[in-house]
């Protein structure tokens, strides 16, 4: 479960990370881009994007329950510190900064996350996304940019046990290219969890008093 | 002496020139001797060593041998007083692992997610045939309507968190959570963990562990020491951070002992090699004749070592710790024939070093009868050494020494001994008999140390940093295991699965994820029993249950098609568990030898007193053709195998022994003059070793037989009564450069090398005194000379 877990938190943070340099990339995108271009996008766009905000909406469209789940959020990015803040607004938090992740609960309790190895590998990863590497991305998943050249990625895992639990992740931007706009996970089975995104916000005030507590 | 024609004096055979050819043949022989020496493989390898008649023992070597066993380090860490994070301990983990990958220690393979995801597929695919009836009580209270809506209350909370990413569709194939009960219970009778860069973490979230396997034996000492000293470099430099590492496991143990024992020999040797330098010095007043003193040992050494070596092309290290004893022996035969050349009279000296030699010989030849390696070795070892000391004393020494003439330095002391003990022999030999009386029950308190890990020279920070690794965390590694061997797979799993009821143990990881072929029909049986008995009501409340939590019951249709009876399925097999982390457990649990299949099944224990009765009721029910197999019950047997074997050497040596005296001296009072001194003097040594409650070993009974054989060689000299006068001082002197040679291993901090000396000292002291109370009144007085008054 913490390998799902980790996966869905690394791979939001690699586009909404990426966001910033789609921004700067160029726009008019031939169709049906090979990976690379649209890795080398996204690469040469990240060089001076210090920081970024993003707030986001998550639908839980679940078999098992009658009704969606909806979760507002937010996600902040300092690049210069290292630092990653991620909300599920009233729910919980996790921030990941000075090469660990700690996490909240509602109530603003502290989890022990730092107690477990476990997590060691996220951290990796984070630390890897916060210095715009796509490597561990592409080591799990079949990156497919869409064939008809639409804003599109779709991921799949490389291995068919990870497609047992889970069938596929799309990553929708926006037209212009110029921010994630959807990003959706679907499980085995159908079940589907889907982030929306707004406006990223560029160069907003992030200080270190951010990425410390709640 | 001059008055006796068959006396050849030194002048005489000194004064004749060699030729040169006589002298090339020496040359030759010590050069090829010293080279064949020093170019001798030596090895470690314990194996080599130990018996390969015993069924028994046989059994477990290869048993262990099979899987490589003791190729694991743990370095276990934690903050010193939470002055360190446990990110910080972890990360000097990773860092240290780094550290000693290029001297042969490599961090254990990580689970990735396939595998851990594999795992639980396969647990998934044949819930029916591994759950057992322990499982089915837990689900069946799980299913009851409270429990069952409570239970699925906190389900969809969990569900229900956004930064959960699987429960929500995980719990639509199982929503009961059997297969992941069924993992956990895998993960717990397989030593699982929580697991992250190699790094274990204890739940205690204080203590992590790095697990390492090592790709070298810890008998390699030098790549150990590399090892180990770099583990030492990080414990102290991570101490200063406020980290504190723990280093357990058999690299730490080996290090310890082969460290003990080189700081014990830098310790003792220097000191013991003076004292006997001074005592020869103090016997001869010369340097010249204490280097020939010791001319046939050395050449007697290295042709011990060379003839081990050309006759099974490797020598075993441990026995060259011998060789203090084989010098002590080898070095009687120089002390003795240069102390007579120097007095200018030599002759008197040749027959009892022949006796003596024949005597050493015979009785070590009749040690390498042994069908013990070690002993064998030890015996072939020592009866080339000693031919080689006799024939380089007996005919090279004649040409070397050079007589001086002098009177004997230590006659003041050796004259009156010599003197009381012959004048009042009678006395003598009562005292002696009263020793012997007031020594004798000690034998009764003789016990023999089987406890192996009580030979262990390791320190005792060690011990006890083992002993708190195995409360905190069990076993290292597996040392116990219930073993069947079987033409067929499935006969020895059920083979192990019926020993364990019968013994009463749970089930281990092994018989949980491979049940024998039976036990799968049986645990089918159960399973289609429960959900016949149980289904219906089951449907109706989870139906309510979920209608009052506001979920639906179809989006669970998978988990309720799988609650059901199944009435065939195929068998769960060892490939089925191919890429999952149990695939290497499996590998070194299941294997297919030239016998057959292979079974063994791990016994929890943590420590090795709980296998004793374990082994007991085993015994008691007869649980053959399944056995134990444990290493406390190898390093048991291993001291039963040799303590056996000692014993039946002993009577051999004792026979080969009389029946040379017999052959030699003719004269059933000198044969009783020499016999009985050392066997008294045994008496005497091991009548005083129980009395001072030390326990035996087979080494301290191994060096027995030197003790014998210096006393044999003791009263073969004093056996003499027209030469006694002229062999007494000789005499003493040998035995005081063995004891000087002994005693100074009574400072050593190793328990093996401190028992040894400690016996070796005693009976020596044992041997001058029993040979000089004795001898006199067995073997008669000099009645060519006028008694002191």
């Amino acid at each position: 479960m913490k390998m799902m877990m980790m996966t869905m938190m690394m791979l939001l943070a690699q586009v909404l990370g990426s966001g910033p340099a789609l921004i700067a990339a160029d726009a008019g995108s031939s169709p049906a881009p090979s990976v690379d271009a649209f890795l080398a996008r996204v690469a040469a766009g990240e060089k001076g994007i210090a920081t970024v905000r993003i707030p986001f909406v998550q639908e839980k469209h679940l078999a098992i329950m009658d009704d969606a789940l909806l979760t507002d959020g937010v996600i902040e990015i300092n690049r210069t510190l290292g630092a990653v803040r991620w909300e599920f607004t009233g729910k919980s938090l996790m921030i990941f900064g000075h090469g660990k992740i700690r996490r909240w609960d509602a109530d603003g309790k502290q989890e022990s996350v730092p107690n477990d190895p476990n997590l060691k590998p996220f951290q990796d990863q984070m630390q890897a996304f916060v210095s715009g590497d796509w490597a561990p991305l592409e080591k799990a998943f079949v990156l497919t940019p869409d064939p008809t050249g639409a804003a599109i990625l779709t991921l799949t895992p490389r291995s068919p046990e990870l497609t047992k639990y889970l069938a596929s992740i799309e990553m929708r931007f926006r037209d212009d290219f110029t921010a994630p706009k959807q990003l959706t996970m679907v499980a085995a089975g159908g079940d589907e969890t889907i982030y929306k995104f707004q406006e990223p916000q560029l160069g907003v005030a992030l200080p270190a008093a951010r990425f410390e507590k709640p | 002496m001059a008055s006796d024609p068959a006396v050849l004096t030194t002048p005489d055979i000194v004064r004749r020139r060699r030729p040169w050819w006589w002298w090339t043949i020496w040359i030759v022989v010590a050069v090829v001797l010293g080279v064949t020496a020093v170019r001798a493989k030596f090895t470690t390898d314990l194996e080599q060593m130990l018996p390969n008649n015993d069924r028994d023992l046989n059994r477990i070597l290869t048993f262990l041998h099979e899987r490589g066993a003791s190729r694991l380090l743990a370095i276990e860490a934690w903050s010193d007083g939470g002055k360190a994070t446990p990110e910080q301990v972890t990360q000097a983990l990773v860092d240290l692992g780094a550290q000693l990958h290029p001297l042969g220690a490599q961090t254990l393979p990580q689970p990735g997610p396939d595998e851990i995801a594999k795992l639980l597929s396969v647990v998934e695919d044949h819930l029916p045939l591994l759950v057992d009836s322990q499982a089915l009580e837990v689900i069946h209270k799980r299913i009851q309507p409270t429990e069952l809506h409570d239970y699925l209350t906190a389900m969809k909370e969990r569900a229900s968190r956004p930064d959960d990413a699987l429960v929500g569709s995980f719990v639509r194939r199982d929503v009961l959570a059997i297969g992941p009960q069924e993992m956990l219970a895998l993960q717990k009778t397989s030593g699982g963990a929580s697991f992250a860069n190699g790094v274990v973490s204890h739940p205690d979230g204080v203590h992590f562990m790095l697990p390492m396997t090592v790709d070298f034996d810890p008998a390699d000492t030098h790549r150990t020491f590399l090892l180990m000293d770099t583990v030492w470099d990080a414990v102290h430099a991570n101490a200063q951070k406020g980290i504190i590492f723990e280093p357990i496991g058999a690299y730490r143990h080996f290090d310890d002992n082969m460290k003990s024992l080189y700081s014990d020999f830098f310790k003792t040797i220097p000191v013991g090699v003076a004292l006997i330098v001074l005592v020869l010095w103090s016997l001869s007043r010369s340097w010249g004749s204490v280097a020939a003193m010791y001319l046939p040992a050395l050449l007697g050494l290295a042709g011990a070592v060379s003839a081990v070596s050309i006759s099974q092309g490797q020598v075993p290290l441990p026995l060259i710790g011998f060789a203090a004893s084989l010098m002590g022996v080898a070095v009687d035969y120089g002390i003795q024939m240069t102390y007579a050349l120097r007095s200018g009279d030599y002759a008197h000296v040749r027959s009892p070093l022949l006796r003596s030699f024949v005597v050493s010989a015979c009785a070590f030849g009749a040690l390498a009868t042994s069908t013990v390696p070690a002993l064998h070795s030890l015996g072939l070892m020592v009866l080339c050494g000693v031919a080689v000391a006799y024939i380089s004393a007996r005919y090279l020494l004649p040409s070397v020494v050079t007589p001086a003439h002098r009177p004997d330095p230590w006659i003041h002391v050796t004259g009156p001994v010599l003197r009381i003990c012959e004048r009042w022999r009678w006395q003598c030999a009562g005292a002696a008999l009263v020793i012997t009386l007031a020594l004798a029950p000690g034998l009764w308190h003789l016990t023999f140390l089987s406890d192996i890990q009580r030979m262990d020279g390791s320190k005792q920070s060690t011990r006890d940093a083992l002993d708190t690794f195995l409360k905190r965390w069990g076993n290292l590694e597996p040392s116990n295991f219930l073993v069947d061997t079987q033409p067929n797979l499935d006969d020895a799993l059920s083979g192990i699965a019926k020993a364990r009821i019968q013994l009463g143990l749970p089930p281990s990881a092994l018989e949980r994820a491979l049940p024998d072929s039976a036990t799968q029909d049986a645990h089918l049986a159960a399973w289609n029993a429960f959900w016949s008995a149980h289904r219906a009501q089951f449907l109706t409340d989870f139906a309510t249950a979920c209608a009052d939590l506001h979920m639906r019951p179809q989006g669970f249709a998978a988990s309720l098609e799988k609650y059901d009876v199944v009435p065939t399925t195929d068998k769960i097999t060892l490939e089925d568990w191919q890429g999952t982390p149990l695939q290497t457990l499996f590998a070194t649990l299941v294997l297919q030898t030239d016998k057959g299949w292979q079974v063994s099944s791990p016994l929890d224990i943590a420590h090795p007193s709980e296998l004793v009765p374990i082994e007991a009721h085993a015994r008691e029910l007869s649980i053959e053709p399944v056995w134990i197999a444990s290493r406390a019950h190898l390093a048991k047997r291993l001291v039963e195998v040799l303590r056996s074997d000692l014993a039946r050497r002993a009577v051999a040596i004792t026979i080969a022994v009389g029946i040379a005296v017999a052959l030699l001296v003719r004269s059933p009072r000198k044969i009783l003059a020499m016999l009985l001194p050392p066997a008294i003097a045994m008496l005497w040594t091991f009548g005083i070793l129980g009395m001072i409650h030390a326990e035996l070993t087979p080494f301290t009974v191994l060096v027995a037989a030197f003790v014998g054989g210096i006393g044999i060689d003791c009263a073969v000299f004093l056996a003499q009564p027209e030469h006694r006068r002229s062999l007494i001082t000789p005499v003493i002197g040998c035995i005081a450069t063995a004891v000087a040679g002994t005693a100074v291993m009574l400072y050593a901090r190793h328990p093996l090398l401190c028992g040894v000396g400690g016996t070796l000292t005693i009976g020596m002291i044992s041997c001058l005194i029993a040979s000089l109370l004795l001898t006199p009144a067995l073997a008669g007085r000099d009645t060519t000379t006028t008694p002191a008054p």
